[in-house]
């Protein structure tokens, strides 16, 4: 742990850097947002109060500091065209987007670890090559594809799904996890061979220690020995994978939501870049990079706690 | 920063999968393909080729629209058949390739050679030079990428050129990580310190001694990061922020048929499984050769 000071000095750099680069871009980028406000009847005064409303006029530094201190304060100002307060639209799409992503990342790690274990105990077998092509081809599929497949597969085939829309919690648990079956399955899929791949060659290794040789000798049946004996000692470098594809899944799930029509962030900053509604896209991109960044940096500390060779 | 590592980690368990599939044994032993390889080379080179010449196959207009013809499912007279608006879908996928391609091809040439010009200093002088510029890579790898293309996409307007620009600078921060990597194992070799013996400057020793050997290593990884490219741009189109159609793309191909998924799927699927068919092949060349030249060695 004494490298903690310093990852924390860097995460905040970063997390300045993250937050400058996003306001700079979609400030600098063209397009002038007091036209797009004032539509076609924009006259030179107009364009000039809304200027001065915004802020424009000042220079870019203040602005950014100005916009930080209220995010900092939970103000994301307010939709350009509906008015609504950005942070309300967030905490509306937010909770969508992570319960989707908490969903495939069990549906991937409870698929991962049978088939992992099974593809190491029956490593050049018939089992185990097929597990590993299956894999190498799912790691050729971009996801959208993939969620498309299910769709088709799931939804308009077999009619077992909805094929897009999204049930609330709260109106009902098992309603809200048909909407979101084929969305989960199609990340956890995404995410499977990655997992899989990893467990079955840490699980490899662990399966030559001697003490795996007494567990058989001992007459242990083969399922005990590999989920008792094997799985906790193989899982170290799966853990830390599971970690690092937390950002990957991040932008996973925003390609996801906007096939499936569930009203998460992805959604949200694809629409509001559409409709130039630039206080949204910029609360839930902001939102968004620095949600990514927090995940590499835990995933970071996490990983020098559990192993401590790497704070060395 | 590990993001890169587990990203490794996944690429190399991978690797060592599909190298065994193309029929590559053991250490040291000579590259040797299997079928498998043989059929994405020559896939990848026969849709190159295709792409590159697109206007000389005998292929109907890939903008032309026949609406008598519309919706058709494959048969003798579409190949691959026609779109909604009766468009042949074999010659859009051929012209859609040119996009994938040169987009994965150049993003992929900006990013390993700047990232090696960027890299194989850090490795060879070490000490500021080393510390300021990966500080600047760990950040760039620190921004979570979907989101910049995303935005770059949506507002300096989705143009082949932006694109390109967009994926290339973001790829630059991976390539100087793995130039570093390699040059640090070269730096040290006695053909350096020969040559420095010699009174080889800087500039020579990193032009002439170290950046063949850095070249090599680099240029596989570049193969798998088409892929990745090409997944990316895919990704962009089928929103809508990449190339304007109607030029074809195999992303607004994909997003055009969904619509008619219900009844008429061929119209998604055809695109998809030339995409996923492409990738596989990249992956698996890219692969095949990094399990070859074996990056591991050089400790990423």
């Amino acid at each position: 742990m004494r490298r903690l000071p310093r990852s924390l000095l860097h995460l905040v750099v970063v997390l300045f850097v993250v937050t400058f680069v996003t306001f700079t871009l979609v400030n600098l980028l063209p397009g002038d947002v007091s036209l797009a406000i004032l539509g076609n009847g924009a006259t030179p005064e107009g364009v000039a109060r809304v200027r001065m409303e915004l802020g424009l006029n000042d220079p870019l530094w203040l602005r950014y500091l100005h916009w930080l201190v209220q995010t900092v304060h939970g103000d994301f100002g307010r939709s350009y065209i509906s008015g609504e307060p950005v942070a309300d639209a967030l905490v509306r799409s937010v909770p969508v987007s992570v319960e989707l992503m908490a969903l495939s990342l069990i549906l991937s790690i409870c698929l991962a670890i049978p088939t992992g274990l099974t593809a190491a105990y029956r490593a050049g077998r018939p089992v185990d090559r097929a597990l590993g092509a299956v894999a190498s081809l799912l790691l050729a599929v971009p996801p959208f594809i993939l969620g498309l497949a299910l769709m088709f597969l799931f939804a308009l085939a077999l009619g077992w799904f909805p094929a897009v829309g999204y049930v609330p919690v709260s109106e009902g648990v098992l309603p809200n996890l048909r909407t979101l079956a084929i969305p989960a399955v199609t990340l956890a899929l995404f995410e499977w061979p990655g997992f899989m791949l990893i467990l079955r060659s840490d699980a490899i290794e662990v399966l030559q220690q001697d003490y795996v040789l007494l567990a058989k000798a001992k007459g242990l049946r083969d399922r005990h020995i590999l989920f008792r004996h094997v799985l906790k000692p193989s899982s170290f470098t799966l853990l830390t994978v599971i970690g690092l594809s937390i950002a990957g899944l991040i932008s996973g799930a925003l390609i996801i939501e906007n096939i499936f029509a569930l009203p998460g962030v992805g959604r949200l900053i694809v629409g509001a870049i559409n409709s130039r509604d630039f206080m949204v896209v910029q609360g839930a991109v902001t939102v968004v990079a620095v949600g990514y960044v927090l995940v590499n940096f835990a995933v970071d500390t996490l990983y020098a706690v559990l192993d401590p060779r790497v704070s060395r | 920063m590990t993001i890169v590592q587990g990203a490794e980690t996944i690429d190399r368990t991978a690797a060592e999968w599909q190298a065994r599939d193309a029929g590559f044994r053991g250490e040291g032993a000579r590259l040797r393909l299997g079928w498998v390889s043989w059929l994405c080379v020559a896939w990848l080179a026969g849709l190159a080729v295709a792409a590159a010449v697109a206007g000389l196959l005998p292929l109907p207009d890939p903008l032309a629209t026949d609406i008598a013809n519309r919706v058709a499912p494959p048969s003798v007279k579409f190949w691959l058949g026609t779109d909604q608006l009766g468009r042949d879908i074999l010659a859009r996928v051929v012209y859609g390739a040119r996009v994938s391609l040169s987009v994965a091809f150049c993003t992929a040439l900006i990013a390993a050679v700047f990232g090696m010009l960027l890299g194989l200093p850090a490795g060879y002088f070490r000490g500021r030079t080393e510390i300021s510029l990966m500080g600047a890579a760990d950040v760039g790898l620190a921004f979570p990428p979907i989101i910049l293309i995303l935005l770059v996409a949506a507002y300096a307007g989705a143009s082949l050129v932006n694109l390109i620009l967009v994926l290339g600078i973001l790829g630059i921060p991976i390539f100087m990580r793995i130039a570093r990597a390699v040059t640090l194992t070269f730096a040290q070799r006695d053909f350096v310190l020969a040559a420095r013996a010699l009174g080889a400057s800087h500039l020579r020793i990193m032009g002439r001694e170290l950046l063949p050997n850095v070249a090599l290593p680099v240029a596989v990884v570049a193969v798998v990061g088409m892929s990745r490219v090409i997944v990316i741009e895919g990704i962009l189109s089928f929103l809508g922020l990449s190339v304007s159609p109607p030029t074809p793309t195999w992303g607004n191909m994909i997003a055009a048929g969904v619509s008619e998924l219900a009844f008429h799927p061929h119209i998604s699927f055809v695109p998809s499984a030339v995409m996923v068919i492409t990738i596989f092949a990249l992956n698996s060349v890219g692969n095949t050769l990094r399990k070859a030249t074996d990056l591991r060695e050089s400790a990423l």
